[in-house]
């Protein structure tokens, strides 16, 4: 009974660490996709607030700071973005993956020329790097997103900026300056999830570190059905998952005894880490499909504003 | 600006010639890498140490480059780039990059190929392969001989069949000690992004931790930092347990000096070397080489940052068992 509370209680706090970039990262697509841009690029901009984070934290051995450079990176990649599908009014889609390539490709570059390697910085020392304090703060701004949305009217004015763009420029606010706010704090929180996975869940920045968490946050997003709350529940869920894969792993399971080699197989198959781990994919496709109540972007999701139609 | 572009390309094709022209008949030697680039604090690190070492010791042409390829679909791509600018010597370095290139190996047979962690078939390739499974089961000796709790883990990219051949020989070398010491294993992912997830592989550590085991054998690739983050973890929380990481590929002693064990390490650097060597002097020949204790190839680290952690009867009991496996008194099967 003590080793299954054990297990259950480091399961949960597993599950607690490895969602907060998650929570971060979805975080960022919802005041992106709230305002009507769709955000595909949220993996890039984890990826350069990873690598920002890394770099000022290993410079200024203040993780404070890192975790503010890692939100600028987010912040400048966010901007670029911005320009082009805001602006310019390039397609959302193309425009996000163009950006998740430029940050793959722009992070080998600059640690060749800071530390002569391709994708890695120097290990920060412990005394360096956070401990708690990030996961915190994820849950600190769930909260603070859901009371923006709810109580101000900034908050009504970027849902309104994703829902009926023309009705709120008729009211007299300026939708492109709404977008572009939208966007840029997307970026800031992407940026602090990358940063959360370099500086206080491991110790540097390694290569495609992010490891598709910004599309999971994307998924986590769609589950959650672009409200801060209950995507910061998926991300939840999907850590959870996480753990048990992580968790079944190592434990030495009884193995299934019945009659038919079948059920046999079936049972082994569900206990499986493999399933495990895709059941958050699953879950999602489940959610897009409908299936979970009704999944509803918002409805000028990915359609450019034009000013003057 | 169409003009300026001609021009460029113009500048840029007589450079190209100029200097084709008037660089000497030096071997070139190309070497293409996985994702996981040529500074991954391991595998790949060692193989670009012994082509950095190659440079500075034979003649070889100061245009010979290098590739990582972020997809498998690049590798086409690199080796046409390889041929056209006469590189001779290819190296293909992990295995991640090796079973694509020994499919193409038959496209060029004007280029020579070493495939590192692959066997490849052709009369123009040379195959090298190490025993893992060798190299592991010292590790399980060792780490056996050290466990406190006879609980030991061992944490894996993913499931693939090098790392199966390291299990069996990590759990053999282990029961050999100590029959009574419990193997973990855990497995960071299940696509290729499981190499490179080091935050992930210090929660798998934990949990391993949690479970009891005192000594965790990292091959996990990039992930492996994780593993020694999660070791430098517990003991600067006063964990009352003392644990201890194994690095893997290259020697990681210095990585987390006093907590890491050993390292297993697999000897890349001369296996590159070598090959040039051969290049060079003209008699590189087609084959297989299996690399293993015996010839050198892998070896446990031992050097000032863990040197404190062993004592001498625990060295002599080591180098007992590494000479039954050279000697051939011990036989590790790869297969379980």
């Amino acid at each position: 009974m003590m080793q299954v509370f054990e297990i259950a209680s480091f399961v949960f706090a597993s599950a607690l660490r490895m969602s907060s970039p998650l929570i971060f990262a979805a975080l960022g697509g919802i005041m992106s996709e709230r305002s009507g841009v769709i955000n595909i690029s949220l993996e890039g901009k984890m990826l350069v607030g990873a690598f920002a984070a890394a770099v000022v934290t290993y410079y200024f051995h203040s993780p404070v700071l890192g975790l503010l450079g890692g939100a600028l990176a987010g912040f400048i990649l966010a901007s670029i973005y911005s320009l082009f599908v805001i602006s310019f009014k390039s397609n959302q889609i193309v425009t996000g993956t163009a950006i998740n390539i430029l940050a793959a490709g722009i992070v080998p570059l600059i640690s060749q020329a800071l530390f002569q390697n391709t994708g890695s910085t120097p290990e920060i020392p412990m005394a360096d790097r956070f401990t708690q304090f990030p996961i915190i703060l994820s849950w600190v701004s769930v909260v603070l997103i859901w009371a923006w949305f709810r109580y101000s009217p900034f908050g009504l004015w970027h849902q309104f900026a994703g829902e009926h763009p023309y009705a709120l420029q008729t009211s007299g606010v300026d939708v492109i300056s709404t977008r572009w706010c939208g966007v840029l704090s997307s970026g800031i929180f992407a940026g602090l999830g990358g940063a959360t996975l370099s500086i206080c869940l491991s110790s540097n920045f390694t290569r495609n570190m992010t490891a598709g968490r910004g599309f999971m946050a994307l998924a986590a997003l769609i589950v959650g059905r672009w409200r801060p709350m209950t995507a910061a529940v998926a991300c939840i869920f999907f850590g959870l998952f996480d753990a048990v894969g992580i968790t079944l792993q190592g434990l030495t399971l009884p193995q299934p005894d019945f009659d038919s080699a079948l059920l046999n197989n079936f049972v082994k198959f569900f206990i499986s880490t493999q399933f495990v781990q895709i059941i958050p994919y699953l879950l999602t496709v489940i959610a897009v499909a409908g299936f979970v109540g009704r999944s509803r972007p918002p409805k000028a999701l990915g359609i450019p504003f034009l000013k003057n139609r | 600006m169409k003009h300026f572009g001609l021009l460029l390309f113009f500048f840029f094709s007589c450079f190209l010639f100029s200097s084709q022209a008037t660089a000497k008949p030096n071997l070139k030697v190309c070497l293409i890498f996985d994702k996981a680039g040529h500074d991954d604090h391991g595998f790949n690190e060692s193989a670009y140490k012994g082509f950095q070492k190659a440079m500075s010791s034979y003649l070889i042409s100061s245009d010979s480059r290098i590739f990582e390829a972020n997809a498998d679909e690049q590798v086409d791509q690199a080796l046409n780039g390889f041929a056209r600018s006469k590189c001779e010597l290819v190296i293909s370095v992990g295995v991640n990059i090796s079973e694509h290139v020994k499919t193409k190996v038959a496209n060029y047979p004007k280029l020579k190929f070493l495939l590192i962690d692959d066997v490849g078939a052709g009369e123009n390739v040379r195959s090298v392969s190490f025993r893992e499974d060798e190299g592991s089961f010292l590790m399980g000796a060792i780490a056996a001989m050290k466990t406190k709790t006879r609980v030991i883990g061992i944490v894996g990219g993913m499931n693939i069949p090098l790392l199966q051949k390291m299990i069996n020989g990590y759990k053999a070398g282990a029961h050999y000690v100590d029959p009574r010491v419990t193997v973990l294993t855990s497995f960071v992912g299940v696509t290729v992004a499981g190499w490179n997830d080091p935050s992930k592989a210090k929660q798998i550590s934990l949990n391993l931790f949690s479970q009891g085991a005192d000594v965790i054998f990292q091959a996990a690739g990039g992930s492996g930092l994780g593993v020694f983050d999660a070791v430098e973890e517990a003991s600067t929380n006063k964990d009352p347990i003392k644990r201890y990481a194994i690095g893997c590929d290259s020697n990681q002693n210095s990585i987390k000096p006093g907590l890491v064990l050993t390292s297993m390490i697999k000897n890349i650097t001369q296996v590159v070397l070598s090959s040039v060597d051969d290049m060079v002097e003209k008699n590189f020949k087609p084959g297989h080489i299996v690399y293993d204790v015996k010839n050198n190839g892998i070896d446990w680290a031992l050097d000032s940052h863990n040197r404190s952690l062993f004592s001498i009867s625990e060295i002599k009991k080591i180098s007992k068992i590494k000479q039954n496996i050279i000697s051939g008194v011990l036989v590790v099967s790869p297969v379980h």
